[in-house]
């Protein structure tokens, strides 16, 4: 069977999740594998849930929120964009795959984008390979 | 200033003159064991020794303990290494401490010798150890060995015992009051011959640590192999000083689950191990707290299993903090990662 990668994608209520919808009722086509958990804020997405979802085996974490200035708390994705850098940056360190997570700005009109985004992060995981962290049971 | 005079005209002095509440200094409590201690009575500063080669654990926990409800109406004077001072200065931007009424006086640190060999024999004399450290730094905690801020100018006070004559240096308007009131000599600049000796040395050492780590953790196998023996009793965390939330995250509800849920995940991968979620604790932690880490390394001491999560807190903290040219604990200034943002950084992603 060939590799059909697992995607866990963490999307901010206000701007990506509405693009999945307007993504839908447009019409537009993209590839279903993205798990789409909707957050309130992509500023609300605990580094160990990115982690978390890895260390059970996704092939590959999404966080979408809004573009920077344009969060509905303010300040929430300037916070997960920190936040997300810092877990790249340990997973670099530490020789795991920081490739396997993106965050992506997203807004409530981009459904063309949402799905080009899913479409595109999807292809690359499928490059990628499956995720070793899921393999293995001792972690 | 040599420690017996600095027992003799700091400690005791600002005692008996009654210019302080208390000191919180190192004090023996047995022949191998010593502990932060809070001392308000001359008498029972026998057997203190702020340079004594051992580490209880991160003083500024203390610090907390003492100030987090109210500071003390009296002064305090708080000697401190310059790793603890570090950490009060990160645990005060997490408004843990309170600074008003603590007078901190930091000396040089030569370092300290593991816990687990000092148990059972003796803490090495003082004197002797230092004469040894100065020349080689094989007996020393690994991140003692490592460290690249032995010298701490976010004090009030520097006891700078690197330098010739072991000078004192006031680096606050309170530091300098407070030498002026017991009466010391101290100088304005500080000399750094002896510091930059000692701090060459100690980041030839931390070079060969990171490349030592890279061999051997680096990888998702050796990642694996080298917390393999983790029984997740958390001791790193609880001695933590920057892990300061009342209420651990990997301790809380949001780690439990219903039975079919192990079961599920146990299906996924084969098996299931346990104590569960031991690789999402530390990696999480270092998500959380990276940033801020001071490589004190009280985690590394409370590990019953020997695990070297001390050295790889430091790598990855040292990592995490370039991203925003931070270094924990270094000023008073820069504010901590993780509670600010600019508009325009870190792109593209």
């Amino acid at each position: 069977m060939p590799f059909e990668p697992k995607i866990v994608g963490f999307f901010c209520h206000w701007c990506t999740s509405m693009a999945a919808d307007l993504a839908g009722t447009s019409r537009l086509e993209y590839p279903p594998n993205v798990r789409p958990i909707r957050v309130m804020c992509s500023g609300s997405v605990d580094p160990s849930y990115v982690i978390k979802a890895l260390l059970l085996g996704a092939d590959g974490v999404i966080v979408g929120g809004c573009h920077p200035g344009d969060c509905h708390y303010l300040t929430g994705n300037y916070k997960a964009r920190r936040r997300i850098a810092i877990i790249k940056k340990i997973f670099e360190t530490l020789g795991l795959e920081h490739e396997r997570i993106h965050l992506e700005w997203i807004s409530a009109s981009e459904g063309k984008k949402f799905a080009d985004t899913m479409a595109s992060f999807t292809e690359k995981i499928r490059k990628s390979g499956p995720n070793k962290l899921g393999e293995m049971w001792e972690l | 200033m040599t420690p017996a005079e600095f027992l003799e005209k700091i400690l005791s002095e600002s005692l008996k003159r009654d210019l302080v509440g208390g000191v919180i200094t190192l004090k023996r409590t047995s022949n191998d064991a010593a502990a932060h201690a809070l001392i308000t009575k001359v008498e029972l500063l026998e057997g203190c020794d702020p340079l004594m080669p051992y580490f209880p654990g991160n003083g500024a926990d203390f610090i907390k303990t003492l100030t987090f409800v109210r500071p003390p109406k009296k002064p305090i004077l708080a000697i401190l290494r310059p790793c603890e001072m570090r950490a009060v200065v990160e645990l005060t931007k997490l408004s843990q401490i309170q600074n008003e009424n603590i007078i901190y006086l930091v000396h040089d640190c030569y370092g300290t010798i593991p816990r687990k060999e000092i148990r059972g024999n003796e803490i090495p004399d003082t004197e002797k150890f230092i004469s040894e450290a100065r020349k080689d730094g094989s007996m020393l905690r690994p991140l003692c060995r490592s460290c690249d801020y032995p010298r701490a100018n976010t004090a009030d006070i520097g006891w700078l015992v690197f330098e010739d004559g072991e000078p004192l240096i006031a680096y606050t308007e309170k530091g300098k009051a407070f030498l002026n009131e017991i009466g010391v000599e101290f100088v304005e600049s500080a000399p750094d011959k002896g510091y930059k000796e000692i701090l060459s040395k100690r980041i030839e050492e931390k070079e060969k640590l990171y490349a030592e780590l890279e061999k051997s953790v680096k990888g998702i196998e050796n990642l694996a192999k080298n917390f393999a023996n983790c029984i997740n009793c958390h001791n790193c965390m609880s001695n933590c000083p920057i892990c300061f939330c009342r209420e651990c995250f990997f301790e809380s509800e949001a780690m439990e689950f219903e039975g079919d849920v192990f079961v599920e995940l146990a299906s996924r991968k084969g098996g299931l191990r346990a104590p569960t979620d031991v690789m999402l604790f530390h990696l999480g932690r270092m998500s959380h707290m990276s940033t801020s880490c001071v490589a004190c390394g009280a985690c590394e001491e409370a590990c019953p299993e020997d695990i070297n999560i001390g050295q790889i807190f430091k790598w990855v903290g040292e990592n995490t903090q370039s991203i925003f040219e931070y270094k924990a604990g270094r000023s008073w200034d820069e504010e901590i990662p993780l509670k600010e943002f600019r508009e325009e950084e870190l792109e593209p992603r």
